[in-house]
Parts: structure tokens; sequence; C-alpha cells
């Protein structure tokens, strides 16, 4: 089997996934399953709203997001975050004069590898923390087995 | 008919609730309007309230921030009444019954929080790429 048809079939079987976890309504139960050895970062879009739908600027409102991880989906108030990113980061500018603000929406899943055990399921949510401090509910969770 | 003007004895408690309400919200209160400017009893006449917001002390320019029956507070969203953040405003009432209205209520001093007091939305759409 050629190389590109490799990197086609897994680009399909993440396209599959990311396709479920936007389906179910917003149940707990449903979770997207990712093949083993195929990703790498964990990505999402950035609340627009606070939970009373009045609008949210995340580029001034939102300090940073905490990921949770477990055994299973069924995260709590009572779970502790095991990482934790600020919701706005500065990059620099194309020319190097400046730095510009920009939305962290991507976090590299290898930070979280050394505090896991190979070869288990686990599921990942995450929270956004808000500039005073009140956190958001947890996000719709992902299964991970890529731990190795 | 003796016309009878109203008095109104204010005492403005502001509470912002709790954390982990979903619709978070500041609430304005006072104590209920009993009497007449005569010290006549109101009895179980019906009561009108409007609250105000201004960022003057003088309460020029009043911003309504709701109005009430027989209630004695109004909840209110710092953002959607489009509050000053980090600025003092003044709120104040005033009463009505049966048509007449009462002198504005001595206004309270009020500094609006800079950091909104809300809980955001959960982020969307978590994947894996």
């Amino acid at each position: 089997m050629s190389r590109s048809l490799v990197h086609a079939l897994v680009f399909l079987f993440l396209a599959g996934g990311i396709l479920l976890s936007g389906c179910g309504g917003g149940g707990e139960s449903t979770t997207a399953s990712i093949p083993p050895g195929v990703a790498s970062a964990l990505a999402w879009d950035a609340p627009q709203t606070y939970e009373d739908n009045t609008p949210l600027d995340p580029y001034k409102d939102l300090d940073s997001y905490e990921f949770y991880v477990r055994n299973d989906p069924n995260f709590t108030e009572n779970d502790l975050p095991m990482a934790e990113v600020a919701a706005v980061e500065d990059i620099l500018s194309p020319d190097g004069k400046a730095y510009l603000k920009n939305l962290t929406t991507l976090f590299n899943l290898d930070n979280l590898k050394p505090f896991l055990t190979p070869g288990a399921r686990y599921y990942i949510s995450i929270r956004a923390v808000g500039m005073g401090g009140l956190k958001s509910g947890f996000s719709q969770p992902v299964a991970w087995d890529d731990i190795s | 008919m003796k016309r009878k003007a109203k008095s109104m004895m204010f005492v403005f408690l502001l509470a912002i609730l709790a954390t982990g309400i979903a619709a978070q919200a500041e609430t304005l209160s006072w104590n209920a309007v009993t009497t007449y400017t005569d010290g006549t009893s109101i009895g179980s006449v019906t009561v009108t309230y409007q609250a105000y917001w201004s960022t003057s002390s003088a309460l020029t320019n009043l911003n309504s921030l709701g109005s009430s029956t027989t209630s004695t507070s109004v909840t209110f969203n710092i953002d959607t009444a489009a509050m000053p953040r980090g600025s003092a405003i003044y709120f104040t009432s005033r009463s009505t019954v049966n048509g007449a209205a009462s002198a504005l209520a001595t206004p309270l001093s009020w500094t609006v929080p800079t950091v909104p007091t809300k809980t955001p939305s959960a982020p969307a759409n978590l994947r894996m790429n």
C-alpha cells in the first residue's frame, strides 16, 4: 500500500471521528474515537459567548484553558486539570517588530504522555477560564488511544 | 381631592450572584414604599417602581434599568445595560402610585466591575488533529 494511500485513509478516519464528535447534541456519552498512532494534537473552537448567551471576546475575556484526562468520559467538578495553557498567546509579527495576539486553539498531546499509561484508553475534555476566574463547563470529551 | 405625594425610604443593596450560575446577573433591590409624604399609609394600593442608572451623581441622563410592580428588586446584566466597566455609576429609583410619581431616591454609588463575572461557554468542537 502506498504512503499517500495510507495518509488518505488516516485523513478519512480522522475526519469521520471529528464528524462524529459534532453529532449527538452535546450528550456526555458521545465521544469521538481516534485510531491509535494518529493523534498528536488537540484542537478546539474558542467560545464566543458566555453561558447567558451574551457575547464574549476570546481575545480579552478568556484567561486560559484547562485540560482534563480520565479513563472514562464522566468528568466532574472534583477533577483536577492535568495541564493549562493561556487562552491568548503573543506571536511575533512577520516583520519582527511587534507582537500579535493569537488565540490558542491547539495543544500538543505529547505534553500529556509522560503522565499517562501507554496502551490505555483515555478521555480528554477541556474548560475555558474567564478573566474573572470562572470556568466553563466541560467540553464534549474525546477518546484518545494514542498513548505510546 | 387631597393629593398625596409619596415618600420613599430606599435602602439599596447590590448583590452579585454566586459563581456557577448560568446567567450571571446583578440585582438592585430596595425597601418597599409604605407611606405617602404626609406619613399616611399607602395600604394595599399597587406600587410601581422604576429603576435607573446614570454616570452622573446628579442623576442626569438617566438610563432605565427596568420596572416592577410591587416587586422591590430588578435584575440586570452589566453588558446588556451597556454600563461602563471600571467606572462609577449611580442607581436611583422612583415609585408611582395611581399615576403620581415620587421624587428620585438618593443615588447609590457603585463601581462597575472591570472583569466580567460571567461564566464562559464551553469550548466547542474538541477534536484530535
